[in-house]
């Protein structure tokens, strides 16, 4: 099975000190890291094969897709979430839409366009 | 995979299949190669491939059965993974993305809560998508001495609570089913 490869161009952010790159797959590994401090997350679902993955030179983030297209970054997360009673999943998906939006700010101004959420499982007893 | 590029390797796969197959019969001698081609320069190669012996023949024949079946298995492979991505659920859908669920995912947190009402021993879910609300047919198998119509509105009051509030879309019908669990005590 193919996977829909996520490009790994380079963002650039400018200031009177100098500019500052940041590729995709470094988007990637921060959005992994934020995310999965999301109270609700189990886990970011980085098993291969993943419809979602983020390419770089000699390094593959799988569970995240970070996509530049028509200028926005767009980005696909699949996650394994923990079922919490009181916890509706739009409100998990809104926690981890931000905490994925924060991770992005912090490395480039350019603009985020949608992020889609894939719940890949709901972990009911596992504890980790 | 987008649908485009699931698309494509289907189309793929089956052009494959239909050469390495073609191909196949002929250097087999099932086909000639006037029946396959109309155009002289691929009749030519095909009579190439028809007059090959000895090691030549088998070496034309394993590989041409190697692209069979790899466009065999690309075939499955893909028609395989279309099933499972219609399996998804849309929770929301918004100019900020969408979300989605697997629906195994929810039909394993219906009988997770169907199995914590007291008296229900095991269940089985089935679960239907109609325009924008959730159909749900549950399965339960309870133990004996219960009150059915009692438990039976418990399990639809639950499952339906549970998969609006976490899913955020309406259920339109809960269909449950009950089998009483019969004890077998033998006494010899």
């Amino acid at each position: 099975m193919l996977v829909r490869k996520a490009c790994t161009s380079v963002s650039k952010i400018t200031s009177e000190h100098g500019s500052t790159s940041v590729d995709s797959i470094a988007l990637a590994r921060a959005i992994v890291v934020a995310v999965e401090n999301v109270a609700a997350v189990f886990d970011v679902h980085a098993h291969r094969p993943s419809t979602a993955a983020t390419y770089g030179p000699g390094e593959t983030i799988y569970g995240v897709a970070v996509r530049r297209e028509t200028g926005d970054i767009t980005i696909e997360i699949q996650v394994r979430v923990r079922y919490i009673a009181a916890l509706p999943l739009p409100m998990v998906s809104d926690d981890i839409r931000r905490a994925a939006r924060s991770a992005i700010a912090e490395l480039t101004s350019d603009p985020v366009g949608q992020i889609d959420v894939a719940i890949v499982d709901l972990v009911v007893h596992k504890e980790g | 995979m987008n649908i485009v590029n699931r698309v494509l390797v289907i189309l793929v796969s089956l052009i494959i299949i239909v050469v390495a197959g073609a191909l196949l019969l002929v250097v087999l001698d099932l086909l000639t190669p006037v029946q396959l081609a109309t155009n002289n320069w691929f009749q030519d190669r095909l009579t190439e491939l028809d007059n090959l012996s000895g090691p030549e023949f088998a070496w034309a024949v394993g590989i041409l059965a190697a692209f069979l079946v790899l466009g065999v298995f690309l075939f499955i492979a893909e028609l395989g993974s279309l099933g499972t991505s219609k399996s998804r659920m849309t929770v929301t859908q918004s100019e900020l993305g969408t979300v989605t669920i697997r629906e195994d995912s929810v039909r394993n947190i219906v009988n997770y809560e169907a199995r914590s009402i007291s008296g229900v021993i095991d269940s089985s879910t089935k679960i239907k998508e109609h325009d924008n609300a959730v159909a749900i047919d549950c399965h339960a198998t309870i133990e004996p001495g219960q009150n059915i119509p009692g438990l039976t509105q418990e399990l639809q009051e639950r499952i339906k609570a549970t998969v609006e509030h976490h899913l955020g879309r309406p259920v339109s019908t809960v269909h449950v089913e009950t089998n009483v669990k019969t004890t077998s005590s033998r006494v010899r």
